[in-house]
Order: structure tokens, then sequence, then C-alpha cells
């Protein structure tokens, strides 16, 4: 059961992940839903609309985020950092191995109708390394801070 | 958190539930008054979690007592 204490808390999450959903919505209800046959086109106003939208969804969902952490008391805070810091990283070690595996054709040798090749791998590793490099600067560039900040 | 506490081997006694049977207060009435969750009542009793200390100073002011008359440090 929610305790009262925490309903704001939860309220204001709801908010941030209903709210981003909705925002990245927009540029479909605005363009249509784009391309059915999967077929790739670059398309100038999706591309600037969807980002602008992207940023929009993310600035939303981080405000209402911060809204809903600072309702959260001191014992719930503190469950959110250890889950984020432990989770994170026990999310990044257990993607390691799968990271190789998959970048040497794993999926490729495990069903041979996957497509493979030197384009799906490099944008495999991009994938993976847009997720994983910011994540680590962010987490290098906030614990700098803090320290500067507690001297 | 109990995981920080097992690497420092420190383990934290309080007396917050004798002292809150004393006054005939739930935990939710205790969480109410310190407005915290009843949760962190909760860990705080069982001792899974050790307050900070701005809030430790709130519940030895809501007690009238000193923070070491609550919390006892058992190393």
């Amino acid at each position: 059961m929610i305790e009262r204490h925490d309903r704001r808390a939860w309220a204001y999450a709801l908010i941030a992940v209903g709210g981003a959903f909705a925002i990245m919505l927009l540029p479909v209800l605005i363009l249509g839903p784009g391309h059915p046959q999967r077929t790739v086109v670059i398309d100038p106003a999706r591309i600037v609309l969807t980002t602008a939208s992207t940023v929009l969804a993310v600035a939303w969902g981080s405000w209402f985020t911060w809204l809903s952490f600072r309702r959260f008391d001191e014992f719930l805070r503190e469950g959110s950092k250890f889950a984020w810091y432990w989770g994170g990283l026990l999310g990044i070690a257990v993607s390691a191995p799968l990271y190789v595996f998959i970048g040497l054709g794993g999926l490729h040798w495990l069903d041979p109708t996957r497509p493979v090749g030197l384009e799906l791998l490099r944008a495999f590793i991009l994938g993976y390394c847009i997720l994983l490099f910011p994540q680590a600067l962010c987490f290098l560039g906030v614990y700098v801070w803090w320290k500067r900040t507690k001297r | 958190m109990e995981a920080d506490e097992a690497l420092s081997g420190r383990e934290m006694k309080n007396r917050l539930k004798v002292l809150r049977a004393e006054r005939n207060w739930s935990q939710a009435d205790l969480a109410q008054r310190l407005d915290v969750s009843r949760q962190s009542v909760n860990a705080i009793e069982v001792g899974k979690y050790d307050p900070s200390l701005p809030l430790a100073f709130r519940i030895a002011r809501l007690f009238g007592q000193p923070i070491e008359a609550i919390f006892v440090d058992e190393t």
C-alpha cells in the first residue's frame, strides 16, 4: 500500500513518465506514423521534430523526477541512490559479456537467419557506446563536482 | 545502509521502539510527527537504517532526550 507520505512522490513520478511519453508521441501525431515498410527514409522534418520533442521529454521527465525525489524522505532517497548506483553498475557488468558475444556475431551463430555485417556491427557498437560513455562521463563529472563542493 | 554497516563492522542500536511504545504511538504516528515515511521508522527501529544527524536531532527533540540516550554505538 502506498503511504500518504509517498503519494505526492509517486504522482510526480507518474507525471514524469506519462508526460514524457505523451511529448514523445507529438511528432507521430503531427507527421503521421512514419514508414510502415520499415524502410529508412531520411526525413529532415521528422528528424528535427522528433529530436526536439525528445529534448523536451527529457527536460519534462527530469523536472518531475526531481520533484518526486524531493518528496522522498531520506530513507527512500538513500534507497534510490543505492539502487541506481549498484543496480546501474550491475547492469553495466552484465552488459559487458553480452556486448562481446553479440559484437563477435554470437546472435548470427545461434540463429544463422539473423543478418550480420560490418554496418550492423558498427551500429551495434555505436548504440552500446552512446549509452555507456555519457553515463560514465556524467558519473565522473558529478563525482568531481560533489567532491569539490565538499571541500 | 545495511551493506555499509557490514563493510565498516559497526552496529548501532537504538531505543526508538521502547520510547514509542511508552507513548502508545504507532509507527505511523511517529512517522507523521517526524515527517518521514512509516518505512523509515520501521527500518530505524529494527536497525536496518541509521538516520542522518538532522533526523537524529529531530528524534531526540521529539522525545526530549539527548541523541546518545536514544542511539548507542555498540562497537
